[in-house]
């Protein structure tokens, strides 16, 4: 039997009676369309389409011919067999409805490109965000949920939040760069050190140069007064008079950072009972020493980019068991300035 | 007459205008029958149609109609004899 006379049903009809000529005839003119006949003893035996069976029924009651039908074989039957149980209708559309709440939830969480921001800080966000596995996705809102992650851990600067079937994609970008410390200017108008270090130049502009060239500061201190001193005929100081500190300080400084790439790559996912669990992926010997290459040059592009001058860099790539370690002492030379 | 010779001149088969009944033999196993108006009789031994113009007269041994459409039948089975009436 052809897939096409499965999905149409196809019954094996046996007509007898006097009349068979004119009701074979009769279905003839009615377009009926009998095939496999075969004309036995007891009458004829032929086979017609599931749909024709009510048109049969009425060409054998007009010709007196009587139809008996022998065997039904096809979808249609199997649906009329199957619709009749109603256990199996109660089947099917549980069945229908389970799937249909199954996959309107969020089962897993997986999480790419995670290496040096802690997973449970991530994870202690997407718990306070309310983001679980078994949760709805229609409840889930990933832009909400990008820009939350982004903004609470300072060290990501990208997040994209996709769900793809019942699965939450989270592609974290860290910020690999480096982070200028935050520098505490005074209340006054003095201008102060950002960062320790050996003054390499001083040109004060305005206000009274404190730090020389060649001094160590600290964080703080001051570099260029503005508190001037006005000196009376005796040449003592009269009083001090205020003005905003101007001027251009370098300060030569070493900055030593760690790239540290590991020697298996690890992809986090969450599972339906909210564990944790980690994948690894072994990364080649090229691929490692890579990635550590290319990470070292961004911290050094990063670092010119915020306007620091590189004097002198010594980069040093080791492989141990853990991965891959670069090493990275910069002596650079940063400018504190300040313009009104 | 006219028409008759335009329409042989044009070659068209007679089948189509003249709705004369066309029979196709394969062998003496099949046969098939097109513009035919019905059944008159139907066993294993001998099948009687109905063309547009007399009749046809199937006789042999296991004949039996393997479709049975609006337009077209085909008969199988060991045939004889063909007799047109």
């Amino acid at each position: 039997m052809s897939f096409n006379t499965f999905l149409k049903g196809e019954c094996r009809i046996l007509a007898t009676g006097a009349y068979l000529e004119s009701f074979l005839n009769l279905c003839k003119r009615n377009g009926i369309c009998m095939y496999r006949s075969s004309s036995t003893e007891k009458g004829v035996i032929f086979s017609a389409y599931y749909l024709e069976l009510e048109r049969i029924k009425q060409a054998a009651k007009k010709t007196c011919v009587e139809v008996v039908l022998l065997e039904e074989i096809g979808l249609p039957f199997l649906m009329q067999k199957v619709l009749h149980k109603k256990a199996t209708l109660l089947g099917i559309f549980f069945c229908m409805l389970i799937l249909f709440l199954c996959s309107s939830m969020v089962w897993s969480i997986q999480m790419e490109g995670v290496e040096q921001v802690s997973i449970q800080e991530i994870g202690m966000v997407l718990e306070q965000q309310g983001v679980h596995a078994g949760m709805l996705k229609s409840s889930l809102d990933t832009v909400e949920l990008s820009s939350c992650i982004r903004q609470k851990i300072d060290q990501i600067t990208w997040v994209s939040c996709k769900i793809n079937g019942t699965k939450l994609y989270i592609d974290i970008k860290e910020n690999d760069g480096y982070i200028g410390k935050e520098v505490s200017i005074q209340p006054g108008d003095d201008l102060v050190s950002s960062t320790d270090g050996i003054v390499h130049s001083i040109v004060a502009k305005k206000g009274i140069p404190i730090a020389h060239k060649g001094d160590a500061v600290t964080i703080g201190q001051i570099l260029i007064s503005g508190q001037v001193p006005i000196y009376n005929e005796a040449g003592e100081i009269a009083r001090l008079e205020a003005v905003k500190a101007d001027g251009q300080v370098w300060i030569e400084h070493i900055l030593n950072n760690v790239i540290q790439v590991q020697a298996y790559e690890e992809i986090f996912y969450r599972d339906y009972r909210k564990k944790w669990k980690i994948g690894k992926r072994k990364r080649e010997e090229l691929e490692g020493e890579a990635i550590c290459i290319r990470k070292c040059n961004e911290f050094l592009d990063s670092l010119e980019k915020k306007g620091l001058q590189i004097v002198q860099k010594n980069v040093t790539i080791k492989r141990d068991n853990f991965g891959w370690k670069g090493n990275l002492s910069v002596t650079v030379l940063e400018g504190i300035t300040r313009y009104e | 007459m006219i028409a008759t010779k335009i329409l042989e001149a044009t070659q068209i088969p007679c089948e189509v205008y003249d709705n004369t009944t066309r029979l196709t033999i394969k062998g003496r196993k099949e046969a098939y029958i097109e513009n035919y108006k019905g059944l008159l009789e139907y066993t294993c031994e001998r099948i009687v149609v109905q063309m547009n113009r007399g009749r046809v007269l199937f006789c042999g041994e296991n004949l039996c109609v393997e479709y049975y459409a609006y337009d077209c039948m085909k008969i199988v089975g060991r045939i004889d004899v063909i007799q047109y009436e």
